[in-house]
């Protein structure tokens, strides 16, 4: 449900910017945190960025499958990193810093699909690439927010 | 016992990704380029969401519109719409279709709705469809006045807008200040040229281009563009590369116009 509504956000987003930017990918972002920090089935998750990035395609981006694609195969890239990093180093900050890689590696791809051409679509890409910075960044806020009320 | 049931769902999650990573790539391939596609998926997905997405749309075109108020310029924009708009009329009348290219009232202001990354230069979506009266072939125009692109696919509650940056957009026109006919294409990535001018005559960089006399619903006389620099040639026929007045990259909304007879 927690996703639906990330999705639903992220749709508002767009709905916002579109034409200037395009709305950072705060689902897959969303989906990318829960992967390593909540004990969940990773399969369904997996699922969950499949259809929810089928509907994406239908809704924005117009090549169905590509944004499904991707989410999936960035889900799958975090679940293989993460277990290569050892047991020590695995912290918040780790996990913010590939949140934000593989949200601007999907970034990147889905404008090396579409051919990359023109400014215009690369001040989208990089506004994205900023609003995705933000949202991290306002993550690691609450993350330390919340840290700190747990130790008062 | 545990360790295996660990490794057994590690291994469900690699197999279940690799799966969905495989349909991905078989929806890419069987749906990829084609506009019925887009444009129905766009329509369905479009209604289902319209409510949730209405707030977040009125919010924008409220931020729109009192930023524009608050620069002074709205009320001198709209003016400024609606006489080109009646400057189109006239025009249009005057010209070689007379009455017939009227410019549709109420409907004719179309928002785009979506704009495809992978299609940037060919397609956008717009708010309005076949129940709003809109037909395939009408030409859609950028701020009341200069051709952006045409009609090309319609669905009940939004239609693709082909721009004339697409290299599958063919639209004849005449260099006004000579009269010679040519054809104008796009490139894909935000060019557009005009073709087929025979070698012997030669343009120069500023002369004004418009829509011609073709037989179809596009009337003539829509500006379209100036010409720039000249391009390559082939089997007597020279190109030269076109600035359209319509700016492509910026396109909000549409004005939609009528020209059938």
């Amino acid at each position: 449900m927690i996703y639906l509504f990330w999705w639903l956000f992220q749709d508002l987003l767009q709905v916002l910017v579109h034409g200037w930017i395009l709305a950072p990918d705060v689902f897959l972002m969303a989906l990318l945190f829960a992967l390593p920090l909540k004990d969940h089935e990773g399969g369904l998750l997996l699922w969950v960025a499949f259809l929810g990035g089928i509907l994406w395609d239908l809704r924005w981006s117009g090549l169905i499958g590509l944004t499904g694609g991707l989410y999936v195969m960035a889900l799958m890239g975090m679940k293989g990193i993460w277990e290569l990093v050892p047991p020590s180093a695995k912290g918040f900050r780790i996990v913010l810093g590939l949140v934000l890689g593989f949200h601007f590696i999907v970034g990147l791809l889905r404008l090396l699909f579409f051919g990359g051409q023109g400014e215009a679509l690369f001040v989208q890409f990089a506004g994205q690439q900023l609003g995705g910075a933000l949202v991290a960044l306002l993550s690691y806020l609450s993350y330390i927010g919340e840290r700190s009320s747990f130790h008062e | 016992m545990s360790a295996f049931k660990v490794a057994s769902k590690e291994r469900r999650f690699w197999i279940c990704g690799l799966v969905l990573l495989a349909v991905a790539l078989s929806l890419i391939a069987a749906t990829g380029g084609k506009v019925s596609v887009l444009a129905e998926s766009y329509d369905h997905v479009g209604r289902i969401l319209f409510s949730i997405e209405y707030p977040a749309w009125a919010l924008r075109d409220g931020v729109l519109r009192v930023a524009s108020w608050t620069i002074g310029r709205g009320k001198l924009e709209s003016q400024l719409k609606e006489l080109q708009r009646e400057n189109l009329a006239l025009r249009l009348q005057l010209g070689l279709r007379e009455e017939r290219a009227l410019l549709r009232e109420g409907g004719g202001e179309a928002r785009i709705v979506a704009r495809y990354p992978g299609e940037w230069w060919r397609f956008v979506v717009i708010d309005k469809g076949s129940t709003d009266g809109v037909v395939r072939g009408m030409p859609a125009l950028q701020n009341g006045r200069f051709l952006a692109g045409r009609v090309r696919y319609i669905e009940s509650n939004s239609s693709v807008i082909e721009l004339i940056s697409s290299s599958t957009m063919l639209v004849p026109v005449v260099v006004d200040d000579t009269r010679d006919i040519g054809i104008i294409r796009g490139d894909d990535v935000g060019g557009v040229w005009l073709l087929y001018i025979p070698m012997e005559r030669k343009l120069e960089a500023g002369m004004t281009i418009s829509t011609a006399m073709a037989g179809e619903a596009l009337p003539p006389g829509i500006p379209v563009g100036r010409v720039g620099e000249p391009g390559g040639a082939a089997e007597g026929y020279g190109s030269y590369r076109l600035y359209p007045y319509a700016d492509l990259s910026q396109l909000r909304s549409v004005t939609l116009i009528d020209g059938t007879p």
